[in-house]
């Protein structure tokens, strides 16, 4: 029989790669309120306004780490910067601003859009934070049927993974649906995640990975839920 | 008896039986999503005031087409756990929605969104669909015993 765990974490640790946009490493400058660039495009790039970016590769520590992107041009990436530390506490994180300082143009600056710092992960508590980016795992077992005969015959078990993007409201719904179609290209149909032990969770195709309406939670956030239908087989062990 | 005649009634025999199927599997699709099931591991629909679960319609708008909906606000949120408290009466909330969302803008002192009920749970709908394969499985084989 499967370990439901070691499926989880799979899942888990593969939505921790996601990334949603990516500048490369670029010329950049900072500014009191953001970044700039003289050459190429963060539109380009997909970021939109509404999601959560890290900059690093700057030489002031302040300038590095997440912001919420507020105004993005070609030239231009507005943010409103805050910092995202786990703690132990009903929240589970601390979240404090941070101010940006000015810093000229230099090379090696990188901005990435990958999962939100926040994170609501199963049984670990967690309260959300006005204004940030968020998301949030569930995992469902699943039915379990054994299917080939006889002693030491195949269990199949049809686990999901489910992972609830949640952004900011009156944004849009670009940045929702572009993170969201992330997570859909991080668990594509057939993918296999190897299991500790021996046992290979795959993807499943028949029924897909599929992505859900965009829905308003109440009040400041919406969501898009994206399902990620899994199979595994295990050998019966009686 | 002719060959011909065999071949029509064979044919009348499968015609009635893909019916029979197709309307079983609709009405164990249904019965999965509200009251859950052991074939596809769904709680169904969890009960408060049971407005939810009587709300789930199943039509057959054309011959070979089954709709299983609801059209209660607050469905998506109970499917997929949004966390947020919702009015399980379906009466008009602050928001002017019926059977919207209610009361406070998160909910306080946990990690889990308000479902009153000791029955049912979320994601019914999503753990049909994945295991509506087993279902028609199961179907089938009850309706050719």
């Amino acid at each position: 029989m499967i370990s439901h765990d070691l499926v989880l974490l799979a899942c888990r640790t593969r939505l921790l790669t996601l990334s949603g946009a990516t500048t490369g490493a670029i010329n950049a400058a900072a500014t009191a309120t953001g970044y700039t660039r003289a050459a190429g495009s963060f539109v380009a790039d997909g970021f939109v306004v509404g999601m959560e970016i890290t900059a690093a590769g700057f030489g002031t520590a302040a300038n590095n780490g997440t912001g919420l992107a507020t105004f993005v041009s070609a030239g231009v990436l507005s943010v409103t910067p805050y910092t995202v530390v786990a703690a132990a506490t009903v929240a589970g994180y601390t979240v404090t601003a941070r101010t940006l300082a000015i810093e000229g143009a230099a090379a090696g600056k990188t901005f990435t859009v990958a999962l939100p710092a926040l994170r609501a992960w199963e049984n670990v508590s967690f309260e959300p934070v006005a204004g940030k980016p968020w998301v949030e795992e569930d995992y469902l077992s699943g039915p379990v049927a054994q299917v080939t005969v006889g002693p030491l015959g195949d269990v199949e078990t049809l686990p999901q993974y489910v992972v609830k993007v949640y952004g900011l409201s009156g944004k849009g719904a670009l940045a929702l649906h572009r993170l969201a179609d992330a997570v859909l290209n991080l668990f594509p149909p057939r993918l296999d995640l190897p299991l500790v032990g021996g046992d290979v969770v795959r993807v499943r195709g028949d029924v897909a990975p599929y992505k859900g309406q965009l829905i308003q939670y109440a009040p400041g956030f919406a969501v898009v839920p994206v399902t990620v239908p899994l199979r595994v087989r295990s050998r019966n062990t009686i | 008896m002719s060959f011909a005649s065999d071949l029509s009634r064979f044919s009348v025999k499968v015609q009635a039986r893909s019916q029979s199927l197709f309307v079983n599997v609709a009405a164990a699709t249904k019965a999965s999503i509200t009251d859950g099931s052991a074939v596809t591991a769904s709680p169904g629909q969890p009960v408060d005031t049971g407005f939810l679960k009587a709300s789930w319609q199943l039509t057959f708008p054309a011959q070979h087409e089954a709709l299983i909906a609801t059209n209660v606000a607050y469905a998506p949120y109970i499917e997929s756990r949004i966390r947020a408290d919702f009015d399980p009466a379906g009466v008009v909330n602050r928001y002017g929605v019926k059977g919207g969302l209610i009361g406070p803008a998160m909910p306080r002192g946990g990690n889990r969104p308000h479902i009153k009920s000791t029955v049912g749970g979320a994601h019914s709908v999503r753990l049909t669909r994945a295991g509506f394969s087993r279902l028609v499985d199961r179907v089938n084989a009850m309706t050719a015993e």
